[in-house]
């Protein structure tokens, strides 16, 4: 298991992910405060390893779910 | 009668003076008012089932719910839970085994049969943060349910019973994390096929069949009939709602949410405590969307305490497997000891050693039987594998760590251990901590044993 830690850019509070998450582009959680937010770009890009990518051809945005209220708040 | 979670609980209550403790203040789960309870209880040594009257849902209202927390937490509860008086690792252990060969066929009832259809929530009326979802620890990325989660095999009839940790995310969706074991197996089937996967998440049963759930099984075995054979009698089960013949659900259940895992979906989960006491990082998981809410009146959902003592005492059923292959493998083996070991990943064996090589034997056995198992140490049959302070002294006045230890590299390894640097693969260490035979060595000291018949309160008044 190797982990990052990341920083909320909202509450500054830090937690850690996983490193699968590194080079995608998809939004993280804070469980501190709750907010959806996008992840900055970070060198050293890594192929998707995890369980969960298995059987995707491809993971991007379009293929997360972001909670009912997250989504009444994107534009 | 049936058994079900509430005749779980009328056998503890005769059974175990004191039990369950009832909590009749409202609580908060998803405020970890639950979590801060059940964590005092456990640093006073107070591993007791408690069962929480009164609590709030995830928004924060009261509904007619009830929440039973720590059921795992103890061998006594276990020995309940398998109906057997012995509360000792080794009855428990062969009494599981014995009943989990012992498969039973499912008994399909009616709805107007089963207890869980006396509630129908359907897709327009649910809403998942109606029900009290525990937070567990800090950092947690939202309430999690710990449920066992019921899935029939796509290629046939069998019946899958896993744990699957499952975080809240709105009214109608879960987040759900599968280990690449028999579900997400299944899962891979289906997705492949551009299809969902019909699940039920069974919030609370007899503990009996919720221990099927983390039964070592190979993958043609069906997980209904074991849990059948764990109850004692066949497991009663009655159509779902929303998926009819094609998934059937416990009937005696208390509460049981059906819906679909999602293919070509995913979504943001955790971070989460992990059965080893740390704090799992976030992670892409699976979507799952509830399509019904069957439950009991009054129901009472089970939780599982995650990263803590109940999380750890779950995977009992591991351990009872662990037991068998080391027994395979040399019979002089007396007792084990995982759960108790003190760390998740450690192991003791105690074992009759009747030849050198026994302990190594013993400890490859165990290390091939489960990748939870990382670290070994073998002591003589003397020595309880439960008392760590016993296993200390016996590693302290057995061993040269020049001959005693073995580092075994290239092993697999857990998914959730945060040491390995691979994530995958890693390295084992046996410690054989008994005595030589090839040379004399001196006896234990101890008080004779016909001077222990002494009655201590015949000299001093306590």
């Amino acid at each position: 298991m190797e982990i990052y830690y990341v920083s909320c850019p909202r509450c500054q509070k830090s937690f850690p992910r996983d490193a699968n998450l590194l080079d995608l582009d998809i939004p993280l959680h804070c469980p501190h405060c709750d907010l959806y937010f996008e992840q900055e770009r970070e060198e050293g890009r890594r192929s998707p390893k995890g369980t969960a990518f298995m059987g995707l051809s491809r993971i991007d945005r379009q293929i997360i779910y972001l909670p009912v209220q997250e989504k009444k708040r994107s534009p | 009668m049936p058994k079900d979670l509430r005749t779980w609980l009328k056998n503890l209550e005769e059974r175990v003076p004191g039990e369950p403790l009832r909590v009749s203040k409202l609580v908060k789960p998803a405020s970890f008012e639950v979590s801060s309870i059940l964590d005092q209880l456990e640093k006073r040594g107070n591993l007791s089932a408690v069962l929480f009257n009164q609590v709030a849902s995830v928004k924060g209202e009261v509904k007619d719910y009830r929440l039973l927390c720590h059921a795992f937490t103890t061998r006594e509860k276990m020995a309940v839970s398998l109906d057997i008086n012995d509360s000792s690792r080794v009855a428990l252990f062969e009494k599981y085994l014995e009943s989990s060969r012992q498969k039973r066929k499912i008994e399909k009832i009616t709805p107007a049969e089963a207890p869980v259809k006396e509630i129908l929530l359907k897709e327009d009326s649910l809403d998942l943060a109606d029900l009290p979802i525990m937070k567990h620890n800090f950092m947690d990325g939202g309430p999690y349910l710990t449920p066992v989660v019921v899935a029939r095999d796509p290629r046939g009839e069998r019946y899958n019973t896993s744990w699957n940790r499952m975080m809240y995310i709105d009214s109608h969706h879960l987040a759900v994390y599968m280990s690449p074991r028999h579900l997400w197996a299944y899962f891979q089937d289906m997705e492949a096929k551009g299809e969902s996967m019909p699940v039920g998440i069974v919030l609370g049963h007899h503990l009996a069949f919720m221990l099927s759930a983390s039964a070592l099984v190979p993958l043609d075995e069906d997980e209904y009939e074991v849990a059948g054979g764990l109850l004692g009698e066949s497991l009663r089960v009655v159509p779902s709602e929303t998926y009819g013949d094609r998934l059937l659900v416990p009937a005696d259940a208390e509460i049981v949410i059906e819906g679909e895992i999602l293919p070509q979906k995913r979504t943001i989960e955790g971070p989460f405590g992990e059965f080893a006491g740390l704090i799992g990082p976030q992670r892409l998981s699976w979507l799952f969307r509830a399509r019904a809410i069957t439950h009991r009146r009054h129901p009472i959902m089970h939780s599982v305490f995650g990263a803590h003592l109940d999380h750890l005492y779950a995977h009992f059923a591991i351990e009872a497997s662990i037991f068998q292959r080391v027994k395979q493998a040399v019979s002089g083996v007396k007792d084990i000891c995982w759960l108790g070991s003190g760390g998740p990943f450690h192991l003791v064996i105690s074992l009759k050693k009747r030849t050198e090589g026994e302990p190594m034997r013993a400890a490859m056995a165990a290390l091939s039987a489960s990748n939870f198992i990382k670290h070994v140490f073998v002591v003589d049959d003397d020595i309880d594998p439960g008392n760590a302070k016993e296993v200390m002294w016996a590693i302290a006045t057995c061993c040269q760590a020049d001959s005693a230890i073995t580092i075994l590299n290239n092993i697999q390894g857990q998914l959730l251990d945060p040491s390995l640097r691979q994530e995958t693969k890693g390295s084992g260490l046996v410690i054989d901590a008994t005595r030589p035979l090839d040379r004399p060595y001196p006896p234990r000291a101890v008080v004779p044993p016909e001077a222990q018949k002494i009655r201590l309160e015949d000299y001093i008044d306590f």
